[in-house]
């Protein structure tokens, strides 16, 4: 989904980047107000742990294969604020080291795969806990992550379209029914990852709420 | 350890001695004016792939590792780039008819689909000019300088720091799992998903060990470095060689 340069036109370029900056910068502020220098170690190490998650791939049908994108899985782990900040310094690495994604299409590729998909999930995480109880978890991780991977390509479709890339109609249906798809297997990882977690190392998933 | 990601070449190249934020700026520079080119004018593209080979060839950047970014950049853009002559009608070039559906092809989609090709080649180009030539330290610093916020810069020099300890931990998770594996998708998207839980519990307890270890040498949470950033007259002129090329070529590709 990383969308690379030349792809979009000039105002969506602007417009994302703009509010990709807008929601780091909130981010930036929420996070500093709550952690200490102590978490910046952390937070590092976040990065770098999902930047190799997204790097186990599983095979899929013939030569295919699937992998994690972690949005959810932050947003869950860390809380919304800490999670734009990392999927956004992931996104960046990418860009920088695989030229994966485009320079100036970074700013659609944040606010998609960063900020939508991370106050997404995040919000959807929330909303089912709250109303399907606690113990009901898992599902509530698997909604959120299959949603993170759904709403990211929504809006990628319609950054395209609204660029004149790709009439509306094709990308849509397109983008939106493949992911529809990923979505689950993202979900899938998702809990099977906080299941294991909950179980070996619980303390470990109070973060989100410090 | 596998060096995978260090994308810096070591050498001592026109391009290698300039500061970080000069390049840094150089580089936007040149995308920008690179991906606002109008679709379809050839001239400027051609142009601009003169440009993009100088530098390639100024920082002696190997044919090697500019087809091997190719093969990275080629499989997200092909595909997009096959489908678009398809969508968009204009003069129709050639026209199938496969049971209920049209396939058309028309030279708008045509026009468009190379231009796209060619922007997100170059601009890849160009970005990899920038990284081979410029340790990661020195263009966080930069960025640094320029004004990005403290909190980012540290947190990804951190991050790009472990990406290497952690990318092994993920290798070695990954190679206990393929000797072992032995089908089915759910259990491989399960596994996938505890050989995620186990990397993430191993990636926290480093922080903790990290983070021990760099208040024991001093950390109190800045950033410090021995040698500073300094712009000289070769650095003001690169950029601004740069941007009037950059936006001559732009303005000359349009009306020529």
């Amino acid at each position: 989904m990383h969308i690379p340069d030349g792809f979009l036109s000039g105002a969506t370029m602007a417009t994302t980047a703009v509010a990709s900056a807008a929601g780091l910068g909130v981010a930036v502020k929420m996070v500093s107000r709550r952690i200490g220098e102590r978490h910046v170690p952390l937070m590092g190490m976040m990065g770098a742990f999902i930047f190799a998650a997204q790097m186990l791939n599983f095979p899929v049908v013939g030569g295919a294969s699937g992998h994690l994108i972690g949005a959810a899985l932050a947003a869950i782990l860390l809380g919304p604020w800490a999670s734009i900040i990392i999927m956004s310094l992931v996104l960046i690495a990418q860009c920088l080291i695989f030229q994966d994604g485009g320079l100036l299409a970074l700013g659609a590729n944040i606010f998609n795969m960063s900020i939508i998909a991370g106050l997404g999930a995040y919000l959807i995480y929330r909303l089912l806990t709250k109303f399907l109880g606690e113990d009901r978890r898992l599902v509530a991780g698997f909604v959120a992550a299959w949603f993170s991977v759904v709403i990211a390509s929504v809006a990628a479709a319609l950054e395209l379209a609204i660029s004149g890339t790709v009439p509306l109609d094709a990308v849509l249906p397109a983008m939106v029914g493949w992911h529809t798809l990923i979505g689950i297997g993202e979900g899938l990882i998702t809990i099977a990852m906080l299941g294991l977690v909950r179980a070996v190392r619980k303390d470990l998933l109070q973060m989100g709420r410090a | 350890m596998r060096s995978s990601f260090d994308l810096y070449l070591d050498g001592a190249s026109l391009l290698h001695c300039r500061d970080p934020r000069a390049k840094l700026l150089a580089m936007l520079v040149l995308v920008v004016a690179l991906v606002l080119v109008p679709v379809g004018c050839w001239m400027a593209f051609g142009l601009f792939s003169l440009l993009v080979l100088a530098l390639v060839v100024v920082a002696h950047i190997p044919l090697a590792r500019l087809l091997r970014q190719l093969l990275v950049v080629l499989p997200f853009v092909l595909p997009a780039v096959l489908f678009l002559p398809f969508l968009h009608g204009g003069t129709i070039l050639w026209q199938v008819k496969m049971g209920g559906w049209h396939l058309t092809l028309g030279d708008t989609g045509l026009v468009l689909a190379g231009s796209i090709l060619l922007k997100a080649i170059l601009s890849a180009f160009a970005l990899g000019v920038l990284v081979a030539t410029t340790r990661m330290a020195d263009l966080l610093r930069g960025v640094d300088a320029l004004g990005a916020p403290r909190l980012l810069t540290t947190i990804f020099g951190f991050m790009y720091r472990y990406l290497f300890v952690i990318e092994d931990e993920a290798h070695r998770l990954r190679a206990g799992r393929d000797v072992r594996y032995y089908g089915g998708l759910l259990i491989g998207i399960r596994s996938v998903g505890h050989m995620a839980g186990s990397l993430f519990i191993r990636s926290y307890d480093r922080a903790e060990r990290v983070y021990g270890a760099m208040l024991l040498r001093g950390y109190d949470g800045t950033h410090r470095s021995l040698n500073s950033l300094r712009v000289g007259w070769a650095d003001v002129l690169m950029v601004m060689a740069m941007t009037v090329l950059a936006v001559s070529i732009s303005l000359a590709g349009r009306w020529l």
